[in-house]
């Protein structure tokens, strides 16, 4: 099964710019090379690790949720640990799996490579953000240990300032990993500005790149909002101060005004990348050139731009005036457009393509469905009087985790096994991989259909008790949250097991034409020893392999 | 504008004019305008801003590339105000909030 995924007519007798050279992993060695490591490479395999563990810690959370909400009343933890639970869920996956994952671990690793540089604009900075992000994580860890926060991830007004837990601390952590996406971002910024190879054109870059670029814009224009709207809820949760209390002039809308301005880019923050991996396996498993480059790429530029003018369909029922909710109901349309363009983009993609069906092109039909369904009811509960009905039900909680999980989560997990080859140099055991991939999706679906029912059939989201007649769709949804966990599980098995046990992949497994499979798999320490010459866009599929390595010259 | 130049006697140009705007703000806040004389501090303190950064910070001398970012930083701001500020505009459907000068706390 592996054998039949790898291309035909991928010639074995080169193995791939640098492979004459001591690969990454083996150039250095001891904890100290790792811990003081300035390559992108290393770091963002310490960023894997990292983000591996908070997922695994979110899913905990999650499974701890789910299985409480197995039977109607009381299951097994009190109504104060379960607030404890969703908020902790939220904020971990959220600030230290979501945002950071697909950038620092994908984007550390590939982006330089697609690029044709040796290593990012700011290698000590990149180094820098991730013991921030550690730091963050620390910080975060802290103040679970040390009273939690029970307010949601969303820390709304009045409740955040008065809530007997640790809120100021989870402000303070939330705001220095913001300080570590930010370095990364101007990182990415800066290298895709100034490092890119002899005769790569912009319209030659990587798809991967375009999304992260659009990314990194996002979070220098977000973060900063939500580090100040955090900064104000931590003084008054410390202090007191009341500033968003009615009876002194303040305005509780404000904060949420304040949160979505960032939160809602947010939610961008996290699938755009997922868009850029999207977009390369799409590419690399048709043998085929995107249907439309420049619909792709401009179309994350403007999801990154109208992204900004949608905050308020968070706030139709919060006392939101009429007319902005009517302008930020119609503005919210805007993004189902883009959305639109890059689906049906895909889908042409595939027109033609010489199909090859390994494990991230399944994780990618998966993306398709849900992110497609996640999109849809994204566009329904941004109609207002849909919206009323559907409210902080478990509609929107299925919502959101259609796209989050269902398209950021599969994205990732076809990254992962698309670029396992390019991280180790070994291949995973194919048949596992589509067969823990089944489990996801199946898991999946149980998990988060039965809410969409629940929510608008009028269960409320953030209750650990509801009336019997919930009861069934819950027990599907707890069943379906095991199995997802399950299968992550085992995915995570057989990627590790790969790692020693994997059989050697060669340079270019997939036979993809993307810019980083010219180097060898893994790659030496500083990718090229020149910086390399380009004289094709990173698609073209009807060159040779031979002539595709030709025109894109590096040694 | 496109290889302008800070010198000094810009330099102590544009000083000048951020003391005079200071003085500025000062003197309207004693006019006693009401509601409009946050509108007009803000509005100065905006073109204050822009000199330190295209004078102080030699935001003039750089690429159009390089004063874009920074007219389009000003404007998502001005994006998050507006709208934000729009909303107790235009709430017709509650009740104005009570006047906490006219009621204080208790
Ligand atoms: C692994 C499977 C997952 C399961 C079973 C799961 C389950 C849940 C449940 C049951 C809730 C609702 C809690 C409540 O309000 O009663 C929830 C909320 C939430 N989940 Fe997940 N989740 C999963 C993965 C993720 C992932 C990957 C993310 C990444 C962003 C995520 C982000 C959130 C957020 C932001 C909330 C909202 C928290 C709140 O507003 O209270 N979840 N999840
Ligand atoms: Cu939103």
């Amino acid at each position: 099964m592996s054998q039949a995924t790898i291309d035909a007519d991928a010639k074995p007798e080169s193995l791939g710019v640098g492979a004459d050279h001591p690969d990454y992993l083996r150039a250095d060695s001891g904890l100290r090379s790792w811990l003081l490591t300035k390559d992108h490479k290393r770091i963002a395999l310490m960023f894997y690790v990292g983000v591996i563990l908070f997922l695994g810690l979110g899913g905990v959370f999650a499974l701890v949720l789910r299985t409480e909400l197995l039977t109607p009343e009381q299951t097994f933890i009190d109504a104060n640990t379960y607030n404890q639970m969703f908020t902790l869920h939220g904020i971990t996956m959220v600030w230290l799996f979501m945002i950071p994952a697909i950038p620092t671990v994908f984007g550390n690793f590939v982006l330089p490579i697609m690029l044709g540089a040796k290593d990012l604009a700011f290698p000590r900075i990149n180094l820098a953000s991730f013991y921030v992000y550690v730091l963050s994580a620390i910080i975060l860890l802290g103040a679970m240990l040390a009273g939690g926060a029970d307010t949601g991830w969303t820390f709304y007004v009045p409740y955040s300032t008065t809530s007997p837990t640790a809120v100021t601390w989870m402000g303070i952590g939330i705001f220095v990993n913001g300080i570590s996406s930010i370095m990364t971002s101007v990182n990415f910024i800066v290298t895709t500005h100034t490092m890119r190879a002899k005769g790569m054109s912009w319209h030659r870059m990587p798809l991967f790149v375009w999304a992260s670029y659009a990314t990194s814009i996002i979070i220098l224009f977000a973060t900063p909002v939500l580090g100040m709207s955090l900064v104000l809820i931590a003084l008054d949760h410390a202090l007191g101060l009341t500033l968003f209390n009615p009876r002194y002039g303040g305005d509780p809308v404000l904060f949420q005004h304040l949160f979505w301005f960032y939160s809602h880019p947010a939610v961008y923050i996290m699938i755009l990348p997922a868009f850029g991996v999207i977009s390369e396996v799409v590419c690399s498993f048709s043998h085929n050139k995107p249907a439309s480059y420049r619909a792709i790429a401009y179309s994350s530029l403007g999801i990154a731009f109208i992204g900004f003018f949608t905050w308020g369909h968070h706030m139709f029922v919060a006392g939101l005036s009429e007319f902005d909710a009517g302008v930020f109901g119609a503005l919210s349309m805007f993004v189902g457009i883009f959305s639109a363009i890059k689906v049906f983009t895909w889908v042409a993609t595939l027109r033609g393509g010489s199909i090859s069906f390994a494990t991230p092109m399944l994780y990618f039909l998966w993306f398709l469905f849900l992110f497609v369904f996640g999109g849809m009811t994204g566009v329904a509960v941004a109609t207002q009087s849909l919206d009323v009905h559907w409210h902080d039900t478990y509609f929107v909680v299925a919502h959101f985790h259609f796209i989050m999980v269902g398209g950021t989560l599969t994205s990732f997990l076809a990254g992962a096994h698309y670029w396992f080859p390019k991280m180790f140099g070994r291949l995973y055991d194919e048949r596992v991989g589509l067969l823990t991939s089944v489990a996801v999706f199946i898991g999946f679906v149980f998990t988060f259909l039965p809410q969409f029912l629940l929510g608008n059939g009028g269960m409320p989201r953030r209750y650990f008790t509801y009336p019997e007649r919930y009861q069934w769709l819950n027990v599907l949804s707890t069943g379906g949250a095991w199995l997802l966990g399950a299968g992550l599980i085992l995915a995570l098995g057989n990627l590790l097991v790969a790692l020693k046990w994997g059989k050697r992949a060669g340079p270019n497994p997939w036979g993809s034409r993307s810019f980083e499979w010219i180097t060898a798999s893994p790659p030496s320490k500083h990718n090229f020893e020149e910086t390399p010459e380009i004289e094709r866009s990173a698609y073209e599929y009807t060159l040779s392999e031979e002539v595709a390595r030709e025109r894109a010259k590096a040694r | 504008m496109i290889s302008a130049h800070v010198t000094t006697p810009k330099l102590i140009g544009s000083w000048i004019a951020l003391l005079v705007l200071t003085f500025l703000s000062f003197g309207i806040s004693l006019l006693g305008l009401g509601e409009a004389e946050l509108f007009i501090a803000l509005s100065i303190s905006v073109v204050k801003t822009f000199v330190v950064l295209f004078i102080f910070m030699h935001l003039v001398e750089q690429r159009f590339a390089n004063r874009l970012i920074v007219i389009l930083t000003f404007l998502f701001i001005a994006l998050l105000v507006a709208l934000t500020v729009a909303d107790p505009l235009t709430r017709k459907t509650f009740p104005p909030r009570p006047d906490p000068a006219a009621n204080p706390y208790p």
